[in-house]
């Protein structure tokens, strides 16, 4: 929900809220004064009465009064001296309704006669004033509605502007790209704050994400010139012909643990490049074109371990990647349907515009397949590989939108990527 | 052959010095860039190796300055990074060729070899070993004048045994030669002795020697 709309609802519901109680009490205090004036007016109309009666002294005169109905009900009045001030009602033929009344009865006596009077007044008007109220307020209530509608748009599109601008902002900040924010003054000190805040923060961490990116390149700059030394030392130390035998396998294991740190080190820094998406440049690539190509490569593992592999290649399927990136998916991928084929096994690679599939028989194990996209997960701790194969090809896949998927039926692992 | 190397670790420019010396080429070593770019103003080298990350100045500066005095020399980068950045700004430059560290010296030896008879058109452009001869340009091997037929690994194994004759080539750096840095490696030394067999066969049925000596554990090696 956006926030005007949210505050909009609060403003509408208190809004509500202050008619319907403001009408209410409106209402009773107009009531209670009309009650007062009604009175008055029918006080006022006795009192009429009284003094044309003392002027005119006949039997049944013919009086008139400004409101109401006058009755003379007895014009030779021998109770008590009254005057019954009640409310009462009447019915109305010709509106066929029942109509409240206000009425007051006295007895009055002038020179000659004792009259009892009673004077009486519709209270019709009051039913009226409610309607009238009632309709004032929702019509009030709709005018409100409408300008707090349009009040809302004009201040979201001129008020809240700078903020909608900071937003789309901030959105674009990559902080893989070396460009900072930079927003235009808004002269609103709440939006100003908040452009410094973000200025502040996406600052913080673009520098930090350079230093970061700085010393792991650094940190493996640095491995990587020793682990040089070792190796090349090492190789000349091999020319040497007067070398024994127990000397020699010391060194070969010291070079194959020092190529192996070395390969470690390239795949951490690997999968941290993949990360910090420092592979930027993309191309459009023939798919079948690649995959023909690793094949090729890897002709010698295939022949040697006696698989037959079956291709299915759409030739038309291209896909923009960056090529280092997908040689190294389509390698890892392939190597892996090779190194751990059965003797005799078979390779089956399908191609078609929605997906890349390769099928490959091999052991079946019980873990979970989708674990081995975990760095440094084996199979077989035995192996001396580095494990980091599939969490390469994982991360790849990540951070290109592809979607990998991982199954084992018995002994055939399939792979899927989905474009 | 006079070759300068321009590395500033001084450890690792000895073990380079201490191989190439070795196969017959005459080593200048640099450990900075002034002593880089005095060098290279002062005298004329076959082919140059360049560190890009040097303490006082950066390796590609070097390759301009060759590129500016019109120098013959190959140039092959060696560097710390794995960046394709790098590698493309270095070759746009005029560098030959682009190693990252850490490299095996038969590799680099194979590659300085490569470049500098590519380099030399007037000159002997055939690999001869006795009886075996290579003519890279044509992808041919000879035994005894008569053409073997090589699949392309098989080629490629032999023209890095003899690039690296009579040395002893790790099953590491024949793996990664042939296959490329991503392999991991451990899984392919039984092709490297499929190949190697294969080899052997093939040179001797047209009569040449056996040089494909087994060093046991280690690797191979051309001995002649």
């Amino acid at each position: 929900m956006k926030l005007l709309n949210k505050t909009g609802r609060y403003y509408l519901l208190g809004l509500v809220g202050v008619m319907l109680v403001g009408g209410i009490i409106f209402y009773f205090l107009l009531i209670r004064s009309l009650n007062h004036f009604e009175t008055e007016n029918l006080l006022n109309s006795k009192d009429i009465v009284i003094e044309k009666l003392n002027k005119n002294l006949s039997q049944n005169p013919d009086l008139m009064v400004l409101e109401g109905n006058l009755d003379i009900l007895n014009n030779n009045y021998q109770g008590k001296d009254i005057e019954i001030l009640k409310d009462t009602t009447s019915f109305d033929k010709r509106e066929n309704e029942i109509i409240p009344m206000r009425m007051i009865t006295f007895s009055f006596k002038n020179q000659q006669y004792r009259y009892l009077i009673r004077l009486s007044k519709s209270l019709i008007e009051r039913d009226e004033l409610r309607e009238v109220i009632e309709r004032f307020i929702i019509i009030l209530l709709g005018l409100f509605i409408f300008v707090l509608f349009w009040l809302n748009r004009i201040i979201s599109s001129s008020v809240w502007s700078p903020f909608y601008e900071i937003l789309a902002k901030t959105k674009g900040f990559k902080v893989t790209q070396s460009q900072l924010l930079s927003f235009t003054k808004t002269n609103i000190s709440e939006f100003d704050d908040l452009q410094n805040v973000l200025q502040d923060l996406t600052f913080q961490i673009s520098t930090d994400y350079h230093a970061l990116k700085e010393f792991t390149e650094n940190a493996s700059h640095e491995i990587q010139t020793p682990l040089a030394i070792i190796r090349s030392k090492l190789e000349n130390l091999i020319q040497s012909e007067n070398l024994q035998e127990t000397e020699m396998k010391a060194i070969q294991t010291v070079y194959e643990a020092a190529g192996r740190l070395s390969k470690l080190n390239q795949s951490l820094l690997l999968l941290t490049k993949i990360d910090n998406q420092q592979f930027i440049k993309k191309e459009q690539i023939n798919l079948s074109q690649a995959i023909d190509n690793q094949v090729n490569n890897f002709e010698d593992f295939i022949l040697g371990k006696e698989i037959s592999i079956t291709k299915d290649l759409d030739k038309s399927v291209e896909l923009e990647i960056n090529p280092m990136l997908l040689d190294i998916l389509l390698s890892n991928l392939l190597f892996n349907s090779i190194k751990h084929n059965l003797k005799n096994g078979t390779i089956l690679i399908l191609l078609t515009p929605e997906k890349l599939t390769i099928q490959n028989t091999g052991k079946t194990f019980e873990n979970i397949p989708s674990d081995f996209f975990e760095r440094f997960k084996k199979h077989n701790t035995e192996s001396d590989s580095l494990g980091l194969g599939l969490a390469i090809v994982k991360k790849i896949c990540e951070t290109n939108h592809l979607k990998i998927d991982y199954q084992c039926q018995k002994d055939l692992h399939t792979i899927k990527i989905v474009f | 052959m006079k070759l300068l190397i321009i590395e500033d670790e001084k450890a690792l420019s000895d073990a380079i010095v201490e191989y190439l010396t070795s196969e017959g080429y005459g080593c200048e070593t640099a450990l900075n860039f002034w002593t880089a770019d005095e060098k290279v103003t002062l005298y004329d080298y076959d082919c140059v190796l360049v560190d890009i990350s040097l303490p006082d100045g950066s390796g590609f500066e070097v390759i301009k300055e060759l590129k500016k005095r019109k120098s013959e020399a190959g140039i092959i980068i060696i560097s710390a990074k794995n960046s394709l950045d790098d590698k493309i700004m270095g070759l746009e430059i005029g560098a030959d060729d682009y190693m990252t560290k850490p490299f095996h010296l038969s590799e680099l030896n194979a590659r300085i070899k490569s470049i500098i008879r590519r380099r030399n058109f007037s000159g002997q452009t055939e690999i001869v070993a006795n009886e075996i001869c290579i003519i890279p340009e044509e992808a041919l091997v000879k035994v005894n004048h008569q053409p073997i037929e090589l699949t392309k690994k098989e080629y490629d194994l032999l023209l890095y045994l003899l690039s690296n004759k009579n040395r002893v080539l790790t099953k590491e750096s024949i793996a990664e030669h042939l296959w490329g840095d991503d392999m991991d490696t451990s899984d392919s030394f039984d092709f490297i002795y499929t190949h190697i067999k294969n080899l052997r066969k093939k040179i001797t049925e047209k009569g040449g020697n056996d040089y494909l000596k087994t060093i046991y554990g280690m690797g191979y090696k051309f001995q002649i």
